[in-house]
């Protein structure tokens, strides 16, 4: 609750520049602003997911808000039938893969720009491209890709198209950006576009870090840099519990 | 209230974490079972990755055993030479267990290995339990019980190894409690499971220990193999949930308490062939969701090791 003041400071900075962008005399002036309502989210106990609003001004043209979560590797399998049970078969690795994906546009995608040029900026999660680490044919590769984005869509955390931008008047416009509790912990990018007669005009980048903290920080990185240390003291607290609880109710 | 548990990685409620540790404690406080057997699968059922699920429930069952073994030791019912034996080869089974886990893990083929691993084992018990209880709500015409002496001798008695075992009153090869314990072992470290439900007939059965004592032995090594399981697992495969495992056990020590003292007053055949009949469609749910065509017949997983 201590960044109020600075979400404030934040929201007053991005009106001021709205109303100077209103009459663009200066070339040089920026025709594209935005900003997120938090630069960072918090996975605290209690997290269950989470909002930001992004806001900003843009001149004459069309906004998209891509949204990239940390890159990670991801395994995708695909079960068949042995025996009578489902299980793993083939599988492909894919690396640098967005572990959150999230695109709005203030109308429909198509409507903005060709497929050529939004694949050309990786907008929109079909033209997302992930290196392979096994051979496919092109049809697996395919197949395999189409899982993958299918999975995270079902998770929630690809979020293609699924976001609009409200514009208020000429120049200003919002979206919201949600966040799933499954969202991964990591450095994420937001990119604002703007694009006007099919074409990109201008792009703006925004760092957005989601970052666990307190005891859910203290317990992950015990547990992935001391191991050790971490499994006696989940022994300790287990034969802690247990003793206590034989102890308490055998006095009531 | 919703709660966000750091190595699972996903937000639950907190009350269904402690309503489900609380039922499964209540049945184990009733029947004097462990409870892993029904927990696993249940977290599994709620969406915790299997790895998770199964390493954390261990830690859990540390907790459970620990409360248990308290009372069996002030009345003297732990063989300790017994348990130490059964410990040795408990901790090779749970040390190896834990490598093959780590290894299935890495082939993308642990959680099938866990529901399998449950379909056969819960699917043989449960069918027994239903059998027995059945057997003895429906009055038997000709008993044949008593078929069991107490010092039968059969081929284990021409084992080597000797030895002698003063609590159990027993003098016998340590080749069986070692097999027995390696076992036992090896399914705590895939299935999260304390093992009383195997290591309990084994004991009476193929070691010929005398009843008092095989639930305090029993408990006692658990404790042991299940704190092994837990230091493994949180080493090779990160997957010990600390907070899970606190809410579970939170949840689990009130239940049993609660369903051991139910235990006292309720007619136990009826309950039996109650738990049996849970025990066979927590099988036959996971049996299911083997062999049903799934909705997507693609997943996905993050890389392990590489």
């Amino acid at each position: 609750m201590k960044r109020r003041p600075i979400i404030a400071a934040l929201c007053l900075t991005a009106g001021v520049m709205g109303v100077q962008m209103g009459e663009p005399r200066d070339a040089h002036a920026q025709s594209l602003v935005a900003a997120l309502s938090d630069p960072l989210i918090e996975i605290n106990l209690g997290f269950s997911g989470a909002n930001l609003l992004l806001f900003g001004t843009a001149d004459e043209g069309d906004v998209v808000v891509v949204v990239r979560g940390p890159l990670e590797d991801v395994v995708v399998r695909r079960k068949g039938r042995v025996g009578g049970i489902w299980i793993n078969r083939k599988f492909v690795t894919f690396r640098g893969v967005p572990g959150y994906y999230a695109v709005s546009a203030t109308t429909a995608l198509a409507a903005i720009a060709s497929p050529e040029v939004l694949a050309e900026h990786a907008i929109g999660a079909a033209h997302l491209v992930f290196e392979a680490a096994e051979d496919l044919t092109p049809g697996e590769m395919t197949a395999f890709h189409d899982a993958l984005v299918r999975n995270m869509e079902s998770e929630g955390l690809y979020r293609a198209e699924k976001g609009t931008i409200d514009v208020i008047g000429d120049t200003l416009f919002r979206t919201r950006i949600e966040f799933p509790a499954e969202a991964p912990a990591g450095a994420y990018r937001v990119d604002v576009h703007l694009f006007r007669d099919g074409e990109l005009v201008e792009s703006q980048m925004t760092p957005l870090f989601v970052a666990k903290s307190g005891i859910e920080r203290a317990v992950f990185e015990l547990a992935n840099e001391q191991p050790a240390l971490y499994g006696i003291i989940a022994i300790i607290i287990a034969v802690a519990g247990g003793w206590f609880a034989a102890t308490v109710f055998r006095r009531i | 209230m919703q709660i966000y548990l750091p190595i699972a990685e996903q937000s639950l409620n907190i009350f269904l974490i402690l309503g489900m540790g609380g039922a499964v404690g209540f049945l184990s406080g009733l029947f004097g079972v462990g409870g892993g057997f029904l927990m696993t699968p249940l977290l599994i059922f709620i969406g915790i990755p299997p790895a998770v699920a199964v390493a954390t429930e261990a830690n859990q069952i540390v907790a459970a055993s620990v409360s248990g073994v308290i009372a069996h030791w002030r009345r003297g019912n732990v063989d300790l030479k017994m348990g130490f034996i059964l410990l040795v080869g408990g901790g090779a089974g749970s040390t190896a267990g834990t490598f093959i886990f780590r290894v299935l893990r890495e082939m993308g083929q642990i959680d099938l290995a866990i529901s399998v691993s449950f379909v056969v084992f819960l699917g043989v018990i449960g069918s027994l339990m239903l059998v027995e209880s059945g057997r003895k709500l429906i009055p038997a015409k000709k008993s044949s019980a008593k078929r069991r002496k107490a010092h039968s001798h059969y081929w284990a008695h021409g084992l080597p190894l000797k030895m002698r075992f003063h609590k159990s009153k027993l003098y016998i090869s340590t080749l069986p409690p070692l097999v027995i314990g390696f076992v036992v072992g090896l399914l705590a470290a895939i299935m999260g499971v304390g093992g009383g439900f195997i290591m309990i007939p084994a004991m009476i059965y193929l070691i010929g220990m005398p009843t008092n004592v095989v639930i305090g032995t029993s408990l006692f090594q658990i404790i042991f193999v299940t704190a092994n399981v837990t230091f493994l697992h949180s080493v090779t495969n990160q997957t010990v949930d600390i907070i899970l495992a606190l809410l579970l056990l939170s949840g689990a020590v009130v239940g049993a308490q609660f369903g051991a003292r139910a235990g006292v007053k309720l007619r136990g055949e009826q309950l039996r062939a109650l738990l049996a009949l849970m025990v066979l469609s927590v099988c036959g749910k996971l049996l299911f969701d083997l062999v049903a065509t799934p909705s997507d017949l693609y997943s996905l997983s993050p890389v392990i090791g590489g």
